[in-house]
C-alpha cells in the first residue's frame, strides 16, 4: 500500500518538475550570456495560454506545445530587441513585459472564449499521454516512475545531459560562458556577442515556452489566470541556488518539486503536521532558501559577472 | 532647484501618444470602435467630479510609493520589492487597527497608518542592508521578499487574522476608530489622502534643498567617486530604502484604513510594479510623479469600468502599463540621442 | 596567419603621417622597419607618438598618409584582425582575459579550432600542450588557475603565450614594465633576448632608458612626433651612455639642468606629524603583496614628493591612505588618531581630502551639474554643513560661481553638466573645490597637473604652494619629476612598494642618483 503511494507521489514529482526543468534550462541559457531576463514568468503564461487555445481548437495537445515553444521564442525575443538591440535596462523591461503578460492573458483568454456566453469553463479534451517504454519502465521501482510519462519528460532525459555536454565540453559552451563574464574582452577577442546571445534568447525562449505549454497540455485540462503563479520567479530563484549551472540547477528544481508534490499530496494525511506548516511557508521556501543562501555563501555564489549590465560594442 | 528634464516630458507624451494608438488597435481587435471607447476611457477616468476624486482616490497609493522609489532610484538602488513591503505595511496596519481598537479615535488610526509605514521601511531594511553591507544585488533579494511577503500575508488572512463571520481570505473588517474618516461625504477621499498630496511639497524639498537629496543624485550617478566626496553610502542606502519602504508601507496603511476598509487577497494589485514606471515616467521628480500617478490612476478606473460596461475583458490595464514603459523608454532613449545633445550642447553624438 | 608561421616578416613603414581630426599631428614623416629576429626599441617622452605609431603597426589606427609594406609587399590593415592575419600583434595594456575562466579556457576562445574540436573540447590535452609549450618559452605558467587569480605580471605572460601559440611573429610591447614588479620584469628580459633566435621579433616601446641597453638591438628615438635618432646595430654593440640618448630623447641635457629644487629657502619647522603610516603592508588587486613594508610620515604644512616609476605601488598606497583599501598590516595615524579601520568617507570628514589621477571615475559625476559637483562634496565633507536639514542653496550656489571665476573653470554656464567641461577645467574644479574646503589638513594628489596646459600647470602649482603655506599639508604623486621638484619640501623615492631614499629639498639633488633610486638600482 505505501509503497504505491510512494510510487505515485515519485511519479508526481517527475511530472511536475518538467515545466520547471525546461524553463530553468531556457533561462540558464540566456543568462548565461548575460541577459537578466526577469519576464520569464510573463513568458511561462503567454506560453501556457496559447498552448491552451490550440490545444482547444485543434483538440491536439502537441500542436499546443509548438506554438507554445513559438510563443515563447517570441517573448524572449521582445526583450532581447528591448534590452539589448535598444539598449533599454534589463530590469525595468523585464517588469514591464511581466505586466503586459499578466494584462494580455487576461484580456485574450477571456476575449477568446467569450466569457460573458459561456456558462462552463471551457476545457481541452485530449492531453498527452503518458508513453510507456515497454522494457525500461519494468525496472524495478524507479523504471516504472522514469519511464512512464509524457514524451516531453523523455525530452527532458535527452536534453539535461545535452545541456550539460554543450556548456561544458564544447567550445559553444565557453564561448557563451566568457560572454556572460567579459563581452568586452570577448567581443574584441572575435566572438559575436551580438550572435550567440541572439541564439541564446531563441533556444532559451522556445525552452521556456515548452515548459509553459506542459501546464495546460497535460497537467490541467483547464486554464486558470493563476496557473503560473511566480513559478517563473522561483525558476530564477533556483537557478541562483544551482550556480548557474545545469546539473546543480535541474538538482534544485527537483528538490523544489519534491516539496511542492509532497506538501499537495500529504497535506490531507498528514493534518495534523501540516497545521504547523500552512502551505504558504512551503511555497515561500525557494525565495527563503535563496535569500539565506545568498546571505551566507552569497562570495562563493558567483553570477556572471554581466549578469544585467549593459553591454554595446563601442566601435 | 531640481530641473525638470525637458526631454522626460517630450518623450513621455511621445510614448503615451504611441500608446494611445496601441488601445485604438486593442479596441479594433475587440471590434469596438474605438473613438468612442477611448472617449469613455478618458470620461470614466476622469470626466465627471466623482471619476476625478475616485481618480485622485487611486493615485494615492500610486504616488507615495512612487515617491519612495524616487528615492531608491535617483541613488541608483533598485528596489523592485515596493510590492512585498506594501503586503508587510498593510497587514501591519490591519493588525494594529484590529488590536488597537478600544482606544479612542484617532489614536488607533493613527498608530496603525504609523505602524504600517514602519512596517514596510522596517522590510525594505532586508534587502537593504544586504546590499549595503553584503554588496548582495538588491533586484533579486526584493524580488524575493515580494514573494515571501505575498505568501505570508495570504497565510495570515486565511488563518489567524481570518474573518470570522464571512470565513473568506480577508481580515475582519477595519474597526471605526482606526478608519479614515472622509473629508466630504459622498466622496471617498479621505484624510490620509490628503497626508499623501502634503508629500508631494516636502519630497521636493527634500529632494532639492537637503545634503540627501544631493548626495543620492550624486551618488546614483558616480557611486564610485561618491566614496571620495565623502558620502557615506552605506548610510544613504538604508535610508533611502527605508523612506521607500515607509512610503510603500503609508500606501497600504490609506488603502487597508481609507479605502477597503479590510485586507483582502491581491490588495496590493500590482502597485508595486506599476509604481515602478511611474516614477520613472514622472522623471524622478514629485510633479511628474504626481501628474503621471493621477494619469495611471484615472487610466485603471477607466478601464475598469468600460471593461464592466462595454463586455470588454479585464486586463486592459496591465497591458498599456506593461506596454506604455517600453513605448517611453524607446522614445526617451530616441529624443535623448537625436535632439537634446545637438540642439542643446551643441555636440555631435558622440 | 599560417603562411607566417614559418616566414620571416620584413616589416617597412615609409613615410608615415597621422593627423588626428585636424589637430597637432601626432606622427610626421617617420620612416621605421622591423627585420626578424631582433629587439627594436622606441623611445621618447610621452607624447612622442610612439603609441600612434605602433597602433598604425597594430592595424588599430590609419595613417593619413603613408604605406606599410611587409615582406615587400604593400598592405593596408582596416583592423586589427588583419594585421593579427599576418602574425602581427600587441601585447595589450588591459588584458582580453575573462577572469572568472581558467587560463586554459582563456586561450582555447583564441584558438581557430576545426568543429570537430568545437563540439568536444579535450581541455587536458590541450593543457598539458600549453603547458610544455609555456615552459619550452620560458614564461612556465599553471593552465588551470583562474585568471582573476593572477598577478598582473602573470596576466601579461598569458597575453604573450597567446600570442605565441598562435603563431605571431612580430610582438609589439608598448611600456610593458610599468606593472611589473623589478622580477618579473627580469624574468620578460629574459625571455625577450631568448625570443629572437626562434624568429621572433620584438617592438619594444619604453620611455625608460635602462631597459634599452639590456634588450635591444636598434634603437629608434621619437619626439614630438619625428624620428630623430636612429641607432643601428652597429652603434648599439658600441654601447650607449644614457646621457645620450636622453639628449635625443629631451632635445636637451634634460637630466642635469635641475639643481636647486624646492620652493623654501630653509627647513620646515615642525616635528608632529599630522599622518603617519607605519609599518604597513597592502595587496593589489590581484592578491599579491604590493606594499612590502611603508613608514612615511607627513608633516604639518609640508609637501612631501613621491617619486617613482608607476607601478611600484603607488596606487595601492594611495587607496591605502584613503581607506579605500585596507592594510594587512600596520597602522595610519591622522591628527593623532588611529584611523586604520576608519571608511573613505570618513576620513574625508576627518580633514584629507584627494585630488584622483582618474577624474572622471573617481571626482566628479559627470551628468550633473558643475556647481552640483563642487557643493554635494562640501555639504558631506564639512560638518557644519552637513548638519544642517536646510540648505541655504543661494550661498553654495554663490560660493561656487565665484570659484568658477577664480580657477578661470571655462564654461557657458554653472548648471551645464561637467561632462562639457575639458579635463583640464574638470581638475580645476576638483581643486577649487577642495581648496575652499577651510577644514582640509592632508591632500593626497596623484598627478594633479597630467593633460593640463603650461599655464593652469602653474596656476595649481601655486595655489598647492599657497595652501601649503597656510598650513595644509599634501602627499604629491607624479610622474613628472619636474612638478616634484618645484613643488615639494622633501621627496621620496618610492620603488617596489617600499620607501627607499627620502631626500630634503632644501639641499640640492643629484638627479642622477635619484633615477638610480627610481629604477632601484641603489638603496
Amino acid at each position: 500500500m505505501s509503497t504505491v503511494i510512494i510510487y505515485d507521489f515519485l511519479r508526481a514529482v517527475v511530472r511536475v518538475s518538467a515545466p520547471l526543468c525546461y524553463a530553468g534550462l531556457g533561462e540558464l541559457l540566456v543568462e548565461k550570456t548575460g541577459m537578466l531576463n526577469i519576464s520569464i514568468e510573463g513568458t511561462l503564461w503567454l506560453s501556457s495560454l496559447a498552448a491552451f487555445i490550440i490545444n482547444y481548437y485543434y483538440g491536439n495537445p502537441y500542436y499546443g506545445v509548438f506554438v507554445g515553444m513559438f510563443v515563447g521564442m517570441l517573448y524572449y525575443l521582445l526583450f532581447g530587441l528591448f534590452s539589448i538591440y535598444i539598449g533599454l535596462n534589463q530590469v525595468l523591461i523585464g517588469v514591464a513585459l511581466n505586466l503586459f503578460a499578466y494584462g494580455s492573458t487576461f484580456y485574450i483568454y477571456r476575449f477568446v472564449f467569450e466569457w460573458r456566453e459561456r456558462t462552463t469553463i471551457p476545457s481541452v479534451k485530449t492531453l498527452m499521454d503518458d508513453l510507456r517504454i515497454p522494457f525500461l519502465s519494468d525496472a524495478p521501482f524507479l523504471g516504472g516512475v522514469l519511464f512512464n510519462q509524457p514524451i516531453t519528460v523523455y525530452g527532458l532525459y535527452i536534453l539535461i545531459p545535452l545541456a550539460y555536454y554543450l556548456l561544458n565540453k564544447t567550445m559553444y559552451g565557453l564561448y557563451i560562458t566568457s560572454i556572460g563574464e567579459n563581452p568586452e574582452a570577448s567581443d574584441r577577442l572575435g566572438i559575436s556577442v551580438f550572435k550567440y546571445r541572439l541564439l541564446c534568447l531563441c533556444l532559451g525562449g522556445l525552452l521556456v515556452g515548452l515548459g509553459g505549454s506542459i501546464f495546460t497540455t497535460y497537467l490541467s485540462n483547464i486554464y486558470l489566470d493563476q496557473m503560473i503563479a511566480g513559478r517563473g520567479f522561483i525558476v530564477i530563484a533556483l537557478l541562483i541556488l544551482g550556480s548557474w549551472t545545469p546539473l546543480k540547477t535541474i538538482g534544485a528544481i527537483l528538490l523544489y518539486s519534491f516539496i511542492e508534490a509532497f506538501q499537495y499530496r500529504f497535506q490531507a494525511l498528514f493534518a495534523s503536521l501540516m497545521t504547523f506548516i500552512p502551505y504558504q511557508f512551503v511555497l515561500m521556501l525557494p525565495y527563503l532558501t535563496t535569500i539565506i543562501a545568498l546571505t551566507v555563501i552569497g562570495r562563493k555564489i558567483k553570477p556572471p559577472a554581466w549578469l544585467g549590465k549593459h553591454y554595446t560594442r563601442i566601435k | 532647484m531640481v530641473t525638470i528634464k525637458i526631454v522626460n516630458v517630450v518623450s513621455f507624451f511621445l510614448g503615451f501618444s504611441i500608446l494611445l494608438l496601441f488601445t485604438v488597435l486593442l479596441f479594433l481587435v475587440a471590434g469596438l470602435d474605438p473613438l468612442t471607447s477611448i472617449h469613455l476611457l478618458f470620461y470614466y477616468g476622469f470626466g465627471s467630479p466623482n471619476y476625478l476624486i475616485e481618480a485622485l482616490l487611486r493615485s494615492v497609493p500610486l504616488l507615495l510609493i512612487s515617491l519612495g522609489l524616487m528615492f531608491t532610484f535617483i541613488a541608483g538602488v533598485w528596489n523592485i520589492g515596493a510590492e512585498g513591503q506594501f503586503c508587510i505595511g498593510a497587514i501591519v496596519a490591519a493588525s494594529i487597527a484590529l488590536y488597537t481598537a478600544w482606544m479612542p479615535f484617532p489614536i488607533p488610526l493613527i498608530l496603525a497608518t504609523i505602524g504600517g509605514g514602519l512596517g514596510g521601511a522596517l522590510y525594505a531594511l532586508v534587502p537593504a542592508y544586504l546590499r549595503a553591507v553584503r554588496n548582495i544585488n538588491e533586484v533579486l533579494t526584493s524580488l524575493m521578499l515580494n514573494y515571501i511577503a505575498i505568501y505570508f500575508v495570504s497565510y495570515l488572512i486565511l488563518g489567524p487574522l481570518r474573518n470570522p463571520t464571512t470565513n473568506f481570505a480577508e481580515t475582519p473588517p477595519i474597526p471605526e476608530t482606526a478608519i479614515a474618516p472622509r473629508i466630504l461625504s459622498g466622496y471617498r477621499l479621505n484624510y490620509l489622502s490628503i497626508l499623501a498630496f502634503t508629500l508631494i511639497p516636502i519630497t521636493l524639498i527634500v529632494l532639492s534643498k537637503t545634503g540627501f537629496g544631493m548626495s543620492i543624485r550624486f551618488m546614483g550617478q558616480n557611486p564610485i567617486a561618491a566614496d571620495f566626496i565623502a558620502i557615506d553610502r552605506k548610510r544613504l542606502i538604508l535610508r533611502t530604502m527605508f523612506i521607500s519602504g515607509f512610503l510603500a508601507g503609508l500606501a497600504a496603511a490609506h488603502e487597508v484604513l481609507g479605502v477597503v476598509h479590510a485586507v483582502r487577497q491581491g490588495i496590493s494589485s500590482s502597485y508595486g510594479y506599476i509604481s515602478i514606471g511611474i516614477a520613472y515616467f514622472g522623471g524622478l521628480h514629485p510633479i511628474g510623479i504626481f501628474l503621471v500617478s493621477l494619469l495611471a490612476a484615472g487610466i485603471i478606473n477607466g478601464t475598469r469600468l468600460i471593461c464592466f460596461f462595454l463586455g470588454i475583458p479585464i486586463g486592459l490595464s496591465d497591458i498599456l502599463f506593461g506596454a506604455l514603459p517600453i513605448f517611453v523608454f524607446i522614445s526617451n532613449r530616441v529624443v535623448e540621442r537625436l535632439i537634446v545633445n545637438r540642439l542643446i550642447y551643441g555636440r555631435g553624438v558622440q | 596567419m599560417k603562411s607566417s608561421l614559418h616566414t620571416p616578416l620584413f616589416i617597412e613603414m615609409r613615410g608615415i603621417t597621422k593627423i588626428y581630426l585636424n589637430r597637432i599631428p601626432a606622427l610626421i614623416d617617420v620612416d621605421f622597419d622591423v627585420k626578424p629576429c631582433e629587439v627594436h626599441c622606441v623611445v621618447g617622452e610621452n607624447g612622442a607618438g610612439k603609441s600612434t605609431l605602433m597602433k598604425i603597426l597594430a592595424g588599430v589606427l590609419k595613417p593619413t598618409k603613408g604605406e606599410v609594406l611587409v615582406n615587400g609587399k604593400h598592405v593596408a590593415f582596416s583592423s586589427p584582425t588583419d594585421a593579427q592575419r599576418y602574425g602581427i600583434g600587441m601585447v595589450h595594456q588591459l588584458f582580453n582575459l575573462v577572469e572568472n575562466l581558467t587560463v586554459v579556457d582563456n586561450v582555447l576562445l583564441l584558438l581557430p579550432l576545426s568543429l570537430r574540436e568545437k563540439l568536444w573540447i579535450n581541455r587536458r590535452r590541450f593543457a598539458i600542450d600549453f603547458k610544455q609549450f609555456s615552459e619550452r618559452i620560458g614564461l612556465p605558467m599553471d593552465p588551470f588557475a583562474k585568471v582573476g587569480s593572477l598577478s598582473a605580471g602573470l596576466k601579461q605572460r598569458l597575453e604573450i603565450l597567446r600570442l605565441l601559440y598562435l603563431g605571431f611573429r612580430v610582438l609589439i610591447f608598448d611600456e610593458p614594465t610599468s606593472m611589473l614588479t623589478p622580477i618579473e620584469a627580469e624574468e620578460l628580459y629574459r625571455f625577450v633576448r631568448n625570443a629572437k633566435s626562434s624568429g621572433i621579433s620584438i617592438i619594444w616601446v619604453t620611455h625608460r632608458l635602462n631597459e634599452v641597453n639590456s634588450i635591444c638591438d636598434r634603437v629608434t628615438v621619437l619626439r614630438k612626433g619625428k624620428v630623430v635618432k636612429h641607432l643601428a646595430e652597429e652603434d648599439m654593440q658600441r654601447g650607449i651612455e644614457l646621457a645620450e640618448l636622453a639628449y635625443y630623447m629631451v632635445g636637451e641635457n634634460g637630466l642635469e639642468h635641475l639643481h636647486k629644487v624646492g620652493h623654501r629657502d630653509s627647513k620646515l619647522q615642525s616635528n608632529k606629524p599630522i599622518l603617519r603610516i607605519e609599518n604597513a603592508v597592502i595587496k593589489d588587486e590581484h592578491n599579491g603583496i604590493k606594499i612590502k613594508n611603508i613608514n612615511l610620515e607627513l608633516y604639518r604644512g609640508e609637501i612631501l614628493g613621491i617619486a617613482g616609476v608607476s607601478g611600484n605601488g603607488q596606487k595601492e598606497l594611495v587607496e591605502g591612505l584613503l581607506g579605500y583599501r585596507p592594510l594587512e598590516k600596520g597602522k595610519i595615524t591622522f591628527d593623532g588618531v588611529d584611523v586604520t579601520f576608519m571608511g573613505v568617507s570618513e576620513r574625508l570628514k576627518m580633514g584629507i581630502a584627494y585630488i584622483p589621477a582618474e577624474r572622471l571615475e573617481r571626482g566628479v559625476a559627470e551628468d550633473l551639474s558643475i556647481v552640483e559637483n563642487m557643493y554635494t562634496y562640501w555639504i558631506n565633507a564639512i560638518d557644519s554643513f552637513r548638519k544642517q536639514h536646510l540648505l541655504k542653496k543661494k550661498l553654495l550656489y554663490n560660493t561656487a560661481v565665484n570659484l568658477i571665476k577664480e580657477y578661470d573653470i571655462r564654461t557657458a554656464d554653472p548648471n551645464f553638466p561637467v561632462k562639457t567641461l575639458s579635463g583640464g577645467n574638470i581638475q580645476k574644479l576638483i581643486l577649487a573645490r577642495i581648496f575652499q574646503n577651510p577644514y582640509i589638513k592632508v591632500v593626497i594628489a596623484e598627478e594633479p597637473t597630467a593633460g593640463l596646459d603650461v599655464k593652469t600647470t602653474r596656476f595649481v602649482h601655486r595655489k598647492i604652494i599657497e595652501a601649503s603655506r597656510q598650513g595644509v599639508s599634501f602627499i604629491v604623486f607624479s610622474s613628472e619629476l619636474d612638478e616634484l621638484l618645484n613643488l615639494s619640501d622633501r621627496l621620496a623615492v618610492m620603488y617596489d612598494g617600499r620607501i627607499t631614499r627620502i631626500y630634503d629639498c632644501v639641499d640640492t639633488i643629484n638627479i642622477n642618483e635619484l633615477s638610480r633610486y627610481m629604477m632601484g638600482l641603489d638603496g
